[in-house]
């Protein structure tokens, strides 16, 4: 979900490189959100043949050569559109765990602007809600209604503790979960 | 959404609002000089954390407080030069109010609980086809006999309701109308808001801490130690996420 939009915007804060990139994800979005290693190398690969990234060898003498990534013009445009435009709803969590990093004066404001949004979802789902009698439409738009309104307390939070939130330091590392608990 | 003219007469419109209470020597400012208009026919969510000036403000609006400094026009009267008998006619005329626990007299059936608040004014036999109406309005048409011990928690805020709109106020006053209440009767009680703001023409002034209760709204009015710190028009959705089966 997203990830080629989040390593972009990133990279909005100064240049990176790839397991530095998948390390902070992991590490501020912590266990609940999967990040492996092959999809965020493939992503970046693919982001450089798009234009959105451009990468340079550094030499390492003890270890393998690093690639450094810095963001492209229309790379830091793909990645202010996601990071700040409408946004699909379940992107929410990562978009905010982004911007809280690289645009932390701008974080409230999205946060509030992501919630007006959300806000005029759930009364167009209200709308709908009204005129819907058949089958399992009544339920499915309760469905989505519920959760539309789990997001608009959370981000209610989200804003009241703005401060603290934006105030915190960047995780250094993921905290555990169970592989079974993973797999399920 | 909304087009919100300016040509209109307001419903409200505070100036430089202030209510401060004294408590053990100290002033505590429970509002700060707010100034703000509402206009004909808008649905308003006054939102922010406990404690934030939210009832507060509801309260001077219904001409249930004085305020401190400032002046509360609603409905072209000036709340702050009447006097306390013709507040109270002011309010029993021309504001419907709405509780989070509506009070409902235990004795008496949802249609006496409709009726009894306008007695001092208005005789039974012209209030009861009113009452026996609005009741149908707010689903309760077969409920009217039943007293408040046999109705639900959201029955009994639609009493509420109804009560408020009798003598057909134009403006309606809400503080955490949903505050008692189980999920689904909000959202029915949130429906029946935005039926009653269009059929009836109501503007509907909510006070809320839920920001899903709050996004029935055109305008959001944040509070935040008694000011106002965020005052919005909630955009519409021009459209909403559709998934795909794969």
């Amino acid at each position: 979900m997203a990830l080629q939009q989040a390593l972009a915007a990133l990279l909005l804060s100064g240049p990176s490189h790839g397991y530095q990139l998948m390390a902070t994800l992991q590490a501020e979005l912590g266990p609940l959100w999967e990040t492996r290693s092959s999809r965020v190398y493939l992503t970046l690969a693919r982001m450089e043949r798009e234009g959105l990234v451009t990468s340079s060898r550094i030499r390492q003498d003890s270890r393998p050569d690093r690639h450094v990534l810095r963001l492209t013009q229309r790379g830091r445009g793909v990645a202010e559109q996601w990071l700040e435009g409408l946004g699909p709803a379940d992107e929410t969590v990562v978009r905010l765990a982004v911007a809280r990093l690289v645009i932390p004066d701008r974080f409230e404001a999205l946060a509030a602007e992501i919630a007006s949004q959300r806000a005029a979802s759930l009364q167009r789902l209200r709308e709908l809600r009204r005129q819907a009698t058949e089958g399992f439409q009544p339920e499915a738009l309760d469905a989505e209604i519920a959760r539309a309104q789990s997001d608009l307390r959370w981000l209610a939070l989200v804003r009241e503790r703005h401060v603290e939130i934006v105030a915190r330091p960047t995780a250094k590392r993921r905290s555990g979960i169970a592989s079974a608990e993973r797999t399920g | 959404m909304l087009q919100l003219s300016a040509r209109a007469d307001p419903a409200i419109t505070l100036t430089r609002v202030a209510r401060a209470f004294q408590s053990g020597g100290d002033e505590v400012v429970a509002l700060a000089e707010v100034s703000l208009t509402i206009a004909i026919g808008e649905t308003t969510a006054i939102t922010g954390p406990s404690g934030s000036g939210k009832t507060t403000l509801l309260n001077l609006v219904a001409g249930l407080d004085r305020p401190t400094s400032g002046t509360v026009i609603v409905l072209g009267q000036d709340l702050t030069s009447l006097k306390e008998r013709d507040l109270t006619a002011f309010r029993a005329k021309s504001l419907g109010l709405v509780f989070q626990d509506p009070h409902l007299l235990p004795g008496l059936t949802a249609l006496e609980n409709v009726i009894a608040a306008r007695l001092p004014w208005t005789k039974r036999q012209l209030l009861e086809p009113e009452a026996r109406k609005l009741l149908k309005v707010v689903g309760l048409g077969s409920r009217m006999n039943h007293p408040p011990a046999r109705l639900s928690g959201g029955e009994r805020q639609r009493v509420g309701i109804a009560r408020a709109l009798l003598g057909q106020p134009r403006l309606l006053l809400a503080d955490e109308p949903t505050g008692n209440l189980d999920i689904g009767s909000t959202e029915e009680l949130l429906n029946l808001f935005e039926e009653l703001r269009s059929d009836l023409g109501l503007t509907v002034v909510v006070a809320t801490h839920d920001p899903a209760v709050a996004a029935i709204a055109h305008r959001v009015i944040r509070l935040s130690g008694g000011r106002i710190v965020e005052d919005r028009l909630q955009p519409s959705a021009e459209r909403i996420e559709v998934r795909e089966l794969e």
